[in-house]
């Protein structure tokens, strides 16, 4: 290696003096590495002699040995390194005091940060130019990627380490502001009480998985809760990879009319509002609209997204609404795997859950990921599910922090349950809760309007008296 | 400070020298880890310490320093 040689080309943003600056002082005084080691990587040095000096002087100091210029000779000498004194000499005469390390570590971070971004610009550019370029869509997804983990900062474990009282202020905090009412519960409420209860709300970072057979009611629980946190005003954001956006629409709007038949009001059946709907019914149907169009609901219903699409959109969401509250994606199997799928699918499917739950960390909210469960459960006489039946699918319960089953007896046994009364009895089995509980609520679907409700505790027993 | 500097300058040199000795056969490999050692530690070290040590290490290179 030539002791000079610099890597790519000088247009680069560099500052070589202030790299001899640094490894000087480093040298110099070699407790200054504990102030600089976990912020300045080799990497920061665009010159290789000085990188592989700077790789030196780390390797010394994780192993405790000495840091001086006879140690950093030697190694530079030992791996065929050409004029290792001429590099080194350059290095005693660059610095002054040792108030420049500060001051020199910026340059150095904001310099590498600068290429990082170069870098960035010049694959996305010779990516659009390929003529064998993918899909707009995937190359917007891969830009969009590259830019994020060129800006991500890359801050060391000095960001990462907190103190205890650091921690416990936080807390105090919260706690202070749910006594307020400032906060919803602990987390996010989705305006089910038994569901509330269980969970004390949705917590930010959180990938919770609803899963069910098909046809079960997922998408209907799912646009239930969507609707109720978006009522409160919080963004929410819906993936559909199976239906389309008008198809959710309608079923949201159906989904409020029941509101009126509890109120007594002259009914809008589903049968009508697919139909045709009287003037009166038209009326209320209109005021249904007026009332659910403002809600802050996106609705992103293309097939076939990959993980990475549905992070790049994400990502780019969030920026334009940083009070985003909430990410649902309707479902897991429809996600478009990634190309190179050599692994078995468990594998895959597992990889595909980690990178949402890490959507769901970096973006800061709750992401609710629906899946459909295999056909395992039906060979069982109790056709409830378990979480073995989630990992016949996949590994997807170990990145999960939620894991909710959605279960109708009448799905199975529809007679039966007329005659013990248990229609629409549906049970949410949370399988696993690692900040909580696990255990059963009940609600009630009104399949009709693909409407959950809250199943009162005297309806269930007036349901267990009727068996 | 930049008697400092140039210490350091000088130590890189010396280093430098002692290694083509080696290389020349002039020096073992034992001297020449000695007197880096040496040089390591030279700020422990006065002037007399500093000819002793280095005499003990390679009688040859201190008489040719001296």
């Amino acid at each position: 290696m030539n002791s000079s040689e610099v890597m790519q080309d000088f247009d680069l943003p560099m500052d070589l003096a202030a790299e001899r600056q640094v490894l000087g002082i480093l040298i110099k005084h070699p407790s200054q590495v504990d102030q600089v080691a976990d912020r300045l990587r080799p990497s920061h040095f665009v010159d290789l002699g000085h990188r592989r000096i700077y790789e030196i002087i780390l390797d010394l100091y994780h192993k405790q040995g000495r840091i001086s210029y006879s140690q950093i000779y030697n190694r530079l000498v030992a791996e065929g390194v050409e004029s290792p004194a001429e590099l080194l000499i350059a290095l005693t005469e660059s610095f002054v005091s040792l108030s420049e390390l500060e001051p020199c570590v910026e340059i150095l971070i904001r310099q590498e940060g600068l290429r990082r971004i170069i870098k960035a610009c010049d694959t996305i550019r010779a990516m659009a130019l390929d003529p064998k370029a993918e899909d707009l869509a995937a190359l917007q997804a891969r830009a969009q990627e590259l830019i994020f983990d060129a800006t991500q900062a890359q801050g060391g474990p000095e960001n990462e380490v907190k103190n205890l009282l650091e921690v416990l202020s936080q807390c105090y905090l919260n706690l202070l502001r749910r006594r307020e009412g400032q906060e919803d519960a602990y987390g996010l409420s989705v305006r089910f009480p038994s569901i509330d209860g269980m969970t004390t709300g949705f917590k930010k970072k959180d990938l919770i998985i609803l899963a069910a057979r098909p046809s079960m009611g997922k998408t209907a629980l799912l646009l239930n809760m969507v609707t109720n946190v978006a009522k409160r005003g919080i963004p929410v954001l819906v993936f559909s990879l199976e239906m389309d956006a008008e198809q959710l629409g309608d079923r949201i709007v159906l989904s409020e009319l029941f509101t009126y038949k509890q109120d007594g009001q002259h009914v809008v059946s589903a049968h009508e509002y697919q139909t045709k709907l009287s003037d009166e019914q038209f009326q209320l149907t209109q005021k249904v609209f007026n009332d659910l169009y403002h809600l802050p609901i996106a609705i992103v219903d293309k097939r076939g997204l990959t993980v990475a699409e549905i992070r790049a959109k994400a990502r780019r969401f969030k920026a334009e609404n940083p009070d985003l509250g909430l990410i649902v994606i309707d479902y897991l199997q429809l996600i478009k795997p990634p190309g190179n799928a050599n692994r078995s699918w468990a594998l895959i499917v597992g990889e595909m859950v980690r990178e949402l739950r890490d959507l769901a960390g970096e973006l800061d909210v709750p992401l609710i990921l629906c899946s459909q469960l295999n056909r395992g459960v039906e060979s069982r006489e109790n056709k409830r599910p378990m979480m073995s039946d989630l990992r016949d699918s996949g590994n997807i319960e170990e990145f999960a922090d939620v894991v909710m089953f959605l279960y109708r007896d009448d799905y199975y046994y529809p007679e039966l349950a007329r005659e013990k009364g248990t229609e629409g009895l549906a049970e949410v089995i949370f399988a696993k809760q690692r900040k909580g509980a696990t255990g059963v609520v009940q609600l009630r679907f009104i399949k009709e309007y693909t409407r959950f409700i809250e199943e009162t505790k005297r309806q269930v027993e007036v349901a267990h008296g009727a068996r | 400070m930049a008697l400092d500097r140039e210490l350091d300058k000088t130590k890189v040199m010396f280093i430098d020298t002692c290694r083509r000795l080696l290389e020349l056969g002039e020096l073992s490999e034992e001297e020449y880890l000695g007197i880096c050692d040496l040089l390591d530690r030279l700020d422990e070290l006065d002037k007399e310490s500093f000819e002793q040590e280095l005499r003990r290490i390679s009688r040859g290179l201190s008489d040719l320093i001296s």
